[in-house]
């Protein structure tokens, strides 16, 4: 279980994020919407221990996430980034390797269990049969998936209900740069994964960030609304996306909010 | 990679050849002496050089994220270059420092103050303080180079100015074995650096994420890097070209990952330092060209290449 509490991050004088505090149950999707400039990223990056909060804490498992082993956090927590540029031209199967850094020793080479893990995730987003292309020369769906793939060959799969292993994985806005087909693509494949790891019996807790409604709304079963660094709302998408909630945060008037509310998920 | 160091353990016995050819025709000792006295350290200057600049070229590159970095980018040649010519200039008027320390002293405090400045906030080594970091200190030195070259006398900047141009005309083993100690070192931070190096080309926070101690990995780069520099400038001066064309043609050989890249290019950039060092002493010979000249020579055409291969 990863827990915000209190959390206050501050760049300067601005207060990002103000006394956040979210719990993320095992297993569940959750969503976080709210404008940009709401501190979506922000939050996503305090969650994934990759940001010191100026006060207030994270936990993973009731343990501080600062004060944990990075190797072993990064075994259960992965995010995917809003975009990613590599600095140099590397190969779909090298980026997907990438993941298996927190499993390896300073200078350890991958075994085949490795590849073995980096294949089963590449295969998992569709793309295996890219592993051999250069990851520049990809489409931006495709390269979303290989960085979801990269994601999951980081995360210890064991097929066990213990809470202790149940791996995370944080999006942040994967589907903002992507064509309309690419954000179908790429949100079908993450309520897949979610879908069929609960099915495998070990399930996938999934965070993701978002401004498309209707992602949030069909696939998330918990929705956080954020607002100037606060949370406004929490809860499952049928009660937190109301035609108020949506004129306040986004600042729209409520005739223009109504048709954009999509059919909810019961 | 073998490819690579073949042509470095060629070399000598090409090396022989060149000494019994252009040797004066007179007694084989001569000819010895001159293989061993000064063809041999000279060559081997030459691929301890190439092959430290190559793979600093390859760290600075994975610390900056950026395939145009080189290992002068942050200002350590030229902070060694402001030491070798305050030694040269004002060496007579204070005691004993080697042109060679003087460098090493100056590439220090290059290194020192960069980092300083990279790290004043406290949220880690942000690429873009150190490149602007080293930009400033560039400037910076450049300006106190030009100073001192003011300052100096007919002889002194003529040896500054040769200093500056890269020579690989080593007085014996002695600068080689002093530097020596400081690339092994760096050798091994490389050699840890390999595989981090990959994963932050991903981005500083996607490298986090996956595991890595990126502040650690910044430093270890950032400091064997500079050591690694410091201490080929000091042999040979700042050679350049070196440190960029080398990491590029290997990457397009062996791809990217760091863990071939890195130990490739040390070998490659051995093997390149060491034609350019041949090819220096013979194009115009019985004159010997600073190597840094033919470096520079081949530079240009490769950059012009480079872009234009981006084009198509």
């Amino acid at each position: 279980m990863l827990r915000a509490l209190d959390v206050t991050v501050a760049f300067g004088a601005q207060r990002v994020l103000d006394r956040v505090s979210i719990g993320v149950p095992q297993g569940a999707l959750v969503g976080v919407l709210g404008p940009n400039g709401s501190g979506k990223t922000t939050l996503l990056r305090v969650l994934a221990g990759t940001l010191k909060p100026q006060s207030g804490r994270v936990t993973l498992d009731d343990q501080d996430i600062s004060r944990l082993d990075r190797r072993a956090v990064a075994r259960r927590l992965a995010v995917v980034p809003q975009d990613t540029h590599l600095a140099f031209d590397y190969t779909v199967m090298d980026v997907a390797l990438m993941g298996r850094f927190p499993h390896l020793g300073s200078f350890e080479v991958e075994g085949p269990a490795d590849l073995a893990a980096a294949s089963a995730a590449l295969e998992a987003t569709g793309t295996l049969n890219l592993s051999h292309r250069a990851y520049e020369t990809l489409s931006g769906g495709e390269k979303q998936r290989v960085i979801i793939a990269s994601a999951l060959s980081q995360l210890d799969r064991r097929n066990s209900p213990d809470d202790r292993t149940a791996p995370l994985l944080l999006l942040d806005e994967p589907t903002a740069a992507l064509d309309l087909r690419y954000q179908v693509e790429v949100a079908a494949l993450v309520g897949r994964l979610h879908e069929s790891s609960a099915a495998a019996g070990a399930p996938l807790t999934v965070v993701l960030s978002t401004h498309d409604l209707h992602f949030a709304s069909s696939l998330c079963d918990t929705v956080v609304l954020l607002s100037e660094g606060r949370v406004v709302a929490h809860g499952p998408p049928v009660e937190v996306l109301t035609v108020d909630a949506l004129s306040t945060v986004y600042g729209i008037s409520r005739a223009l909010a109504a048709p954009l509310l999509p059919r909810v998920r019961a | 990679m073998a490819v690579a160091v073949a042509p470095f353990i060629g070399q000598t016995p090409l090396q022989f050849g060149r000494v019994f050819s252009m040797s004066l025709p007179f007694s084989d000792n001569i000819d010895a002496q001159i293989f061993f006295l000064a063809r041999l350290p000279r060559s081997l200057a030459a691929a301890v050089v190439g092959g430290t600049l190559a793979a600093a070229g390859v760290v600075f590159q994975g610390l900056l994220r950026n395939p145009l970095a080189t290992p002068y980018t942050l200002g350590i040649s030229a902070g060694a270059s402001f030491g070798a010519m305050a030694a040269i200039t004002f060496g007579s008027m204070l005691p004993v420092v080697g042109v060679t320390s003087a460098s090493l002293a100056g590439a220090l405090l290059a290194v020192m103050v960069v980092y300083a400045l990279a790290s004043a906030r406290h949220s880690g080594l942000s690429t873009t303080v150190l490149l602007l970091a080293g930009v400033t200190m560039n400037s910076f030195f450049s300006a106190l180079i030009l100073f001192v070259q003011y300052l100096s006398d007919f002889t002194e900047t003529f040896r500054a100015l040769r200093w500056l141009m890269g020579d690989l005309d080593v007085a014996g083993y002695g600068p080689i074995l002093g530097a020596l100690p400081l690339v092994v070192v760096a050798l091994g931070g490389f050699a840890w650096l390999a595989r981090p190096l990959n994963l932050l080309s991903l981005g500083a926070d996607a490298a986090a994420t996956r595991g890595v101690d990126v502040r650690r990995a910044q430093r270890v780069a950032f400091f064997s890097g500079s050591l690694a520099t410091g201490a080929a400038v000091s042999i040979g001066g700042p050679i350049g070209f070196v440190g960029i064309i080398v990491p590029h043609l290997v990457r397009l050989v062996v791809g990217a990952d760091h863990r071939l890249v890195l130990p490739a290019s040390f070998f490659v950039g051995a093997a390149f330092l060491v034609v350019c060092d041949v090819v220096s002493r013979i194009i115009m010979a019985p004159l010997e060209l600073p190597v840094g000249i033919i470096t520079a020579l081949i530079g240009g055409p490769f950059f012009l290449w480079m872009l234009i291969r981006k084009r198509t």
